[in-house]
């Protein structure tokens, strides 16, 4: 009975499909028929499409190309490390639609409407959690500002809330409300935001792609891009020459270095920047909070780590470390907020590069070069954009045109002076 | 069979009895004890459960690295989870308790997902819990936050308070070990500043010269840049009770490092390996030679090198019975079998411990035999030995990654970090003799752990590379080895050793994860210090606030400033005293601290020219005397603020900016004189603090100031008229300056003086105001008027606005070149269908609008295709009741039409009418009143 | 005239508000520079030193930037001269654990720290300029911030382990 269920879950698709069920038949059989998670695919000679960067944007890519623009051809994605090495590997998994601006808004919760469709569209638990999160306010201006945002979300169809201080303390009751620098007045609450887990994220779309056909090449640096007659032809990497009828740069804080081999100055800068995990502890936090008077904000993992983090280091760097100063002031801010974390360990801190962008805001467009196209400038928000980004570049490779809801992103803008700046910082990468 | 306390030995100190708690229960132990030791040497077994599996756990080691004995240290809000019972230094009345498990350590619930395990392997979770949709959050995903994690944050805010304090020195010695202690006294006695960090106390008392400053039960952490190490001091977690700071961060600038953190020593994996009893060699020779304690009774040896063999006579001079040695490699060294001998114990060579027998605690161990066949040992203890790591985490943080020396089957440092050496095991040196690379028994049947702390298994390593996870960063992720509190101390070299045999590479080859700071976990009140609380950031306050405490008034933070909001007397609320205020600016006269608003000092040949580049209008034809409004563009184009400046000589000018971009505004003009224009003769610096400054305003303000300023200087209209400025002096000869300018739109000044004279000005304006009914007001009074006029402030100076969307745009010159002027121009800033600033009031005088609304054509969906704009400030002002200011698409063609103002997360929804945002006086006779 | 009020901090051994004094900012233009100097008669510092000139004290303050201690006469034609007795609070640590409170709060080598040294920085969060005074150590903050620094300092004295 039980083999003759599991091989009709085997028709189904032509690899290991993922359910309990498999789960349970797998333990019984030693896991020994787990197939990998995807082909370790050698590079081909040429391909229709080659994305480089192997991360969140490039995976997500890979998939909905490989998905929804199938006329495309064959397509690679070469890596230049292992998969899913980059921020995607290590970021503090927070998914929100909470954004203020027309060009950005309506991205996120394309974006978001993907994330709640995930487990099922890849087949892959993606822990997807829509536990909400409160960006909490200290003023009256302040409220104001996020009173502005949260109609801004709802005149787009996302979904937002605004709390006073008594409703706030009745939810989250452990925030210090009464010996506090910035007292606590309340919150801009997004019910449907969350976290998921990042890792699987970047596996569920690798294994997705994979199925479908999408050579995975990791281990493969591209060192030179070829170009004739200002289009683009072709990629040198470390492991050979491959020609490509289009070539996709999807690698966030390397942008700047692989743009450049194509002859372009993009207008980014990579800066680092730090988050942190602390010891597991049993439920403590059951949301995602947004210090609104300092550099913090807080989560907390299904394996009981609390994933926090605070404010760019805030100068230029390739390093994927960053200094005490911003530990220090991030614990300070965690500290001002939640003096219960005083004995909770911090366990972990980790380093990534962040592709920041003239106005805070991400590209995704054509470049100067024929047939080239970036995907970049996620400065530090780039995971909750992963689906859409991967959805909307696709598409853009595959018909030459935007998708709607990111024609806005285009690398033009910033000369026209068609700005999304959600801060209203200025042409200042390192103050986004 | 358990562990008991040696009759002698230890440098424990026998005459001082400890009494403390484990679990409610009472235990005594001595001073010097860990919790770990005097627990063993009652004959404890039993320290936790596992994460996963909650399997019964024991001490497996007896320093840092301990992945098993984790505890809640303390009660109520001290409670301390996660807490190494071999790091905590017992006191008197201390209390722990075990945690991650059910009702009791003995009988825990949860066992049963130890048998569940087949079906909760590695990465178990990506591949199932998605069905039904909904499940995941409302079912599976509260059932694994329950079961994840271990210990529990007490919920309460730390009691404890922390500080932090920066040293400098030459040389940063690691490890007060025998070469870190060697190393520090080299560098003292060649006339260097030395500090020597020990994680322990000081059992040992290190002969060190005077000069080497030792920071005992400090852990260096992490290494950064620019020479800069962080270290945690431990100052009261080993006593009962302190008011002194509980911890200390330690920032250490050391020109160079010294690491002589010795080495780790690392298991050998094999079925069962987990059970209580199970331990390092080491650390069982720790727990005998340190604390005087037998961890067991009869000690099977399981080792692969020669290191390992300094045991045998430990135990036998303590007196503990050695079943036996188990030798990996073919053929042991001949001091092992005479030391083996001697204690009576046989050696089994080229042979295999396949399994650790027993349910709650190790009672004998199961081994293969080199011939072939097994054998049973009966057992209580088995230390086990598979080699040492040089501790080598922290010169790592570079990203400088280990190299494997096949030679001693270990990783040792590769690159360093700028100005570190590393010395004797740290190194390499001194460990490994003789050492056969063994990490597992081989896949024999049962759990054979390598990360005991995570559950992860030698069989989860094949499984990852079955499943694709191949490079060894996968392969942490996919099987979370390594990313517990312990961060795989213990477990990572047999790990990436058991994956380079699955995948058939070369244990080099596979590397190594990245190392990163904390090496060990620290408390996050620790890196906040004293920052918490009241103190997270410092206040500034104004001169006057004594004075306006005094009075009664209500404070609001703007920025790091606290101001007085409003001064409510009795009865009212903030609307009522805020109005009241109003009222009495517009009708008789009001003061006002303005202090916190930016006042910059410029001075020089090229003074005007200065402020001819970085203000939008004219500056040259600025006559002495007076005053003028400014506007400033950033670099971009967009509107970054805007004040007044006065010029009070031919090349003395004084700029004001808004409170919140009094720093910015400063450390862009310093850019500009500095960068930009070096070339211009020019100073600049801030008066903010120097100068307290009061607005006396209404139509009475000259009447009071006249009786304050000290003859001959002229008040009246003619002399002094609006936008005027001047030296003077005040009440008998203070020293002041006079402004003429208004942002209530009344007839108004700025009075400044030395601030220490601030205080009493407040109270003299008081008594001259007093027969005219003069009151004091504060923020809200002045937003409320200043919004009644159309001025644009903070929530329209948002830094997305630019001139045109303000109606400043006749402040840009024609003439000439100055900042933001040809980025302001770029096509999208001068689109008519911007949004730009206007006024709003509402068509139904009940309706009350609120900034943050948005403004939606009347009669459109409610859809953000249709959005025209937002109301930036609201006021209720008690002559006109409710107005805004708003920023709406194509505004001052709009005149006159009404929109809906549509703010459904507050659940406003109603019409207003477009006016001009200057509600009130529009033709400003009130300045002359 | 009007009372004057002065910050007023409660009596401790070793950290008080510092004897009162004029202040003033001497910034010198690029091309004047030359002839202040040959006006004070003196070489002004270049770098964060201080220097004694006339009975008053010469503290740089940035590029081309003093603070002037005292009454000595500023030739104001060949530079900025801008009154901050009343902008700036300065505290004095005194006594044997000087240096230990200002490790905490101070990120300089202060231990080391020349008699003739100024240092430009951070204290708590504030912005300070740090020197000397014989054996003592002044810190100067933005008046504003007077009492935020105070307290740090206390707070920094009240655990002392004579750890020098």
């Amino acid at each position: 009975m039980c083999i003759t269920l599991f091989n009709y879950q085997e028709n189904l698709l032509p690899a290991m499909r993922y359910s309990f069920l498999s789960v349970f038949t797998q333990a019984l059989r030693g896991h020994t028929g787990w197939k990998p998670a995807w082909r370790k695919a050698e590079p081909a000679p040429s391909y229709d499409v080659v994305i480089i960067g192997g991360g969140g944007g490039g995976l997500a890519t890979a998939y909905y190309l490989a998905k929804n623009h199938p006329e495309v051809g064959r397509i690679a994605v070469v890596e230049k490390g292992w998969l899913g090495g980059g921020n995607i590997g290590r970021n503090t998994t927070i998914i929100r639609s909470n954004y203020l601006l027309p060009g950005n808004e309506p991205f996120y919760e394309f974006s978001m409407k993907l994330w709640e469709g995930l487990e099922r569209e890849l087949n892959y638990n993606a822990m997807v959690s829509q536990r909400g999160i409160y960006n909490l306010y200290h003023s009256d201006a302040q409220r104001d500002a996020f009173a502005r945002r949260g109609n801004a979300m709802l005149l787009h169809g996302a979904d937002a809330q605004l709390l006073d201080k008594a409703q706030l303390r009745r939810e989250v009751p452990y925030l210090n409300y009464d010996n506090a620098r910035f007292p606590v007045q309340g919150a801009l609450v997004q019910r449907r935001a969350g976290t998921a887990r990042h890792d699987a994220v970047a596996w569920g779309y690798a294994r997705g792609a994979d199925l479908r056909g999408v050579d995975l090449i990791e281990n493969c640096e591209v060192t030179r891009i070829f170009q004739e007659n200002g289009k683009v032809t072709g990629v040198e990497t470390t492991r050979g020459t491959i020609r490509a009828g289009k070539v996709a740069m999807a690698v966030a804080g390397s942008s700047s270095l692989l743009a450049a081999k194509a002859g372009l100055r993009l207008p980014i800068e990579s800066h680092a920047l730090q988050a942190f995990v602390t010891e597991g502890l049993k439920p403590l936090i059951d949301t995602v909070i947004t210090f609104g008077a300092g550099h913090f904000y807080i989560s907390q993992s299904d394996k009981g780590g609390l994933v926090f983090g605070g404010d760019i280091d805030g100068y230029n760097s390739y390093a994927q470390r960053g200094n005490l100063p911003v530990v220090e002031d991030v614990c300070e801010g965690g500290m001002a907020l939640m003096p219960m974390l005083g004995r909770t360990r911090l366990l972990r801190s980790w380093g990534g590069i962040m592709d920041m962008s003239m106005d805070g805001s991400p590209i995704i467009d054509k470049t100067p070069v024929d047939n080239l196209f970036i995907n970049a400038g996620w400065c530090y928000g780039g995971f909750k954009a992963t689906p859409a980004s991967g959805f909307c570049f696709a598409h853009l490779v595959a018909r030459g045109e935007p998708h709607p809801v990111a024609a806005a992103y285009r690398l033009g803008r910033f000369a026209e002076g068609r700005l999304i700046d959600e801060k209203g910082v200025g042409a200042q990468p390192n103050l986004h | 069979m358990s562990g008991y306390r040696l009759s002698q030995g230890g440098v424990i100190d026998r005459a001082r009895t400890v009494n403390f708690k484990f679990d409610g229960k009472s235990y005594a132990g001595f001073a010097g004890d860990t919790l770990a030791s005097a627990l063993l040497a009652s004959g404890v077994k039993l320290f936790g459960r596992s994460f996963k599996y909650h399997r019964p756990r024991g001490v497996f080691a007896s320093g840092s690295e301990e992945p098993n004995a984790l505890v809640e240290l303390r009660t109520g809000a001290y409670r301390e989870p996660n807490t190494r019972a071999t790091m905590a230094e017992i006191f008197e009345g201390l209390e722990a308790a075990s945690q991650n498990r059910g009702v009791s350590l003995k009988y825990d619930p949860l066992a049963v997902n130890n048998w569940l395990s087949p079906f909760l392997v590695a990465g178990f979770y990506y591949k199932t819990f998605m069905w039904p949709s909904g499940f995941w959050e409302k079912i599976y995903e509260p059932m694994i936050r329950r079961a994840a994690g271990l210990g529990r944050n007490a919920g309460m805010p730390d009691p404890d308070c922390y500080e932090k304090t920066t040293e400098f020195c030459d040389v940063l010695v690691i490890g007060g070990g025998a070469d870190g202690a060697a190393a520090a006294i080299a560098a003292a006695e060649a006339g260097q500043r030395v500090i020597l960090c020990d994680e322990n106390a000081p059992l040992y008392a290190l002969q060190l010269p005077e000069s080497v400053r030792l920071f005992s039960r400090t852990t260096v952490l992490g290494v950064y840049d620019g020479g800069t190490y962080a270290a945690l001091e431990r100052l009261t977690d080993h006593l009962p009770s302190s008011s002194a700071p509980r911890q200390r961060l330690v920032r250490i600038i050391a020109k160079r490092s010294v690491l002589a953190t010795g080495a780790l020593e690392r298991p050998i994996a094999f079925g069962h390996n987990d059970l209580p009893g199970v331990m390092l060699s080491r650390a069982v020779g720790d727990y005998v030679t340190r604390y005087g304690v037998a961890p067991g009774r009869n000690v099977l040896l399981y080792l692969n090198n020669d290191d390992a063999a300094s045991l045998i006579p430990t135990l036998h001079g303590a007196g503990v019975k050695l079943a036996g040695v188990v030798d990996a490699r073919p053929r042991s060294s001949d001091a092992l079998y005479d030391a083996a001998r001697a204690a009576g114990a046989p050696v089994y060579a080229g042979a295999a411990i396949i399994r650790a027998v027993g349910a709650m605690g190790v009672k004998g161990a199961r081994i293969r035999l080199a011939a072939g066949g097994e054998l049973s040992l009966p057992c209580d203890i088995i230390a086990v030995s598979g080699g040492f790591n040089p501790n080598l985490a922290l010169t790592s943080h570079f990203d400088g990654k280990p190299v494997w020396d096949e030679r001693i089957a270990a990783f040792v440092p590769g690159i360093l970090p700028p100005g570190m050496e590393v010395v004797g095991k740290a190194a390499g040196q001194g460990i490994n003799a003789n050492i056969l690379p063994v990490f597992h028994s081989g896949y024999v049947p049962g759990k054979s752990f390598l990360d005991l702390q995570n559950d992860v298994t030698v069989k989860d390593m094949k499984l990852a590379e079955r499943e694709g996870f191949a490079s060894v960063e996968h392969m942490k992720r996919y099987t979370t080895l390594g990313m517990a509190t312990d961060q795989g101390k213990t477990a990572n070299v047999n790990a990436i050793g058991v994956l380079a045999e699955a995948l058939g590479r070369g244990v080099g080859e596979t590397g190594t994860t990245r190392f990163r700071p904390p090496y060990v976990p620290v408390a996050i009140g620790a890196l906040a210090g004293a920052h918490t609380g009241r103190y997270f950031r410092p206040m500034r306050l104004t001169p006057t606030h004594g004075w306006a405490k005094e009075l009664g008034a209500v404070f609001v933070e703007t920025g790091p400033w606290l101001r007085a909001q409003y001064f409510p007397q009795p009865g009212e609320d903030w609307l009522s005293a805020a109005q009241r205020e109003v009222n009495t600016v517009r009708l008789a006269v009001g003061i006002c601290d303005v202090t916190t608003l930016g006042k910059i000092d410029i001075q020089g040949p090229d003074a005007a020219v200065f402020l001819e580049r970085v203000y939008t209008n004219s500056w040259k034809t600025l006559a002495i005397g007076k005053v003028r409004y400014g506007l400033m563009l950033r670099e971009d184009g967009m509107v970054m603020d805007d004040g007044t400046t006065a010029r009070l000589g031919e090349t003395h000018f004084v700029m004001t900016t808004t409170t919140a971009n009094a720093g910015r505004v400063m450390q862009h003009l310093e850019f500009c004189a500095q960068i930009l224009w070096p070339e211009l003769d020019v100073a600049m610096i801030s008066v903010t603090d120097q100068w307290g400054q009061i607005a006396v305003a209404g139509p009475k303000s000259t009447a009071t100031l006249a009786k304050l300023v000290d003859a001959p200087f002229d008040l009246s209209d003619e002399a002094f008229p609006y936008m005027a400025c001047g030296a003077l002096t005040v009440y008998g000869g203070v020293p002041a300056r006079l402004f003429r300018i208004s942002f209530s739109g009344e007839r108004a000044y700025e009075l400044a003086v030395p601030a220490r004279f601030a205080h009493a000005l407040a109270e003299k304006l008081m008594e001259a105001g007093a027969e005219y009914g003069i009151a004091p007001y504060g923020t809200e009074a002045l937003g409320i008027m200043r919004i009644e006029k159309g001025h644009a402030a903070g929530p329209e100076l948002n830094g997305q606005t630019t001139a045109h969307d303000l109606g400043l745009h006749k402040l840009l010159s024609k003439k000439k070149d100055f900042i933001g002027r040809a980025m302001a121009a770029r096509p999208a800033l001068m689109d008519t269908q911007r949004q730009t600033m206007v006024g709003l009031k509402p068509v139904n005088e009940r309706d009350v609008i609120r900034a943050g609304s948005h403004l939606l054509p009347v009669g459109a969906q409610a859809k953000a295709e249709n959005d025209l704009g937002h109301v930036t400030s609201a006021a209720r002002s008690p002559t006109l009741g409710s107005i805004a200011l708003a920023l709406l698409a194509g505004g001052p063609a709009r005149m006159g039409e009404t929109v809906r103002v549509y703010d459904p997360i507050r659940g406003g929804d109603f019409e207003a009418v477009v006016t001009s945002p200057v509600h009130y006086d529009p033709e400003g006779k009130r300045l002359h009143a | 005239m009007l009372d004057a009020v002065v910050p007023a901090f409660a009596p401790h051994p070793f950290i008080s508000l510092a004897a009162p004094r004029r202040i003033r900012s001497l910034a010198a233009y690029k091309s004047t520079l030359p002839a202040l100097e040959a006006a004070l008669g003196i070489k002004l510092p270049t770098g964060p030193k201080r220097v004694g000139h006339q009975g008053a004290e010469i503290l740089w303050n940035g590029p081309r930037q003093w603070l002037v201690m005292g009454e000595l006469d500023l030739p104001a034609e060949h530079a900025a001269v801008t009154e901050q007795t009343d902008g700036l609070c300065l505290l004095t640590l005194s006594g044997p654990y000087a240096v230990e409170i200002l490790k905490k709060v101070l990120r300089i080598d202060i231990a080391r720290f020349a008699a003739d040294e100024v240092a430009i920085t951070t204290a708590a969060h504030i912005s300070v300029r740090v020197w000397r005074e014989g054996e003592n150590f002044i810190l100067a903050c933005f008046r504003s911030f007077g009492e935020a620094l105070h307290h740090a300092l206390m707070q920094a004295s009240e655990t002392l382990t004579g750890r020098g």
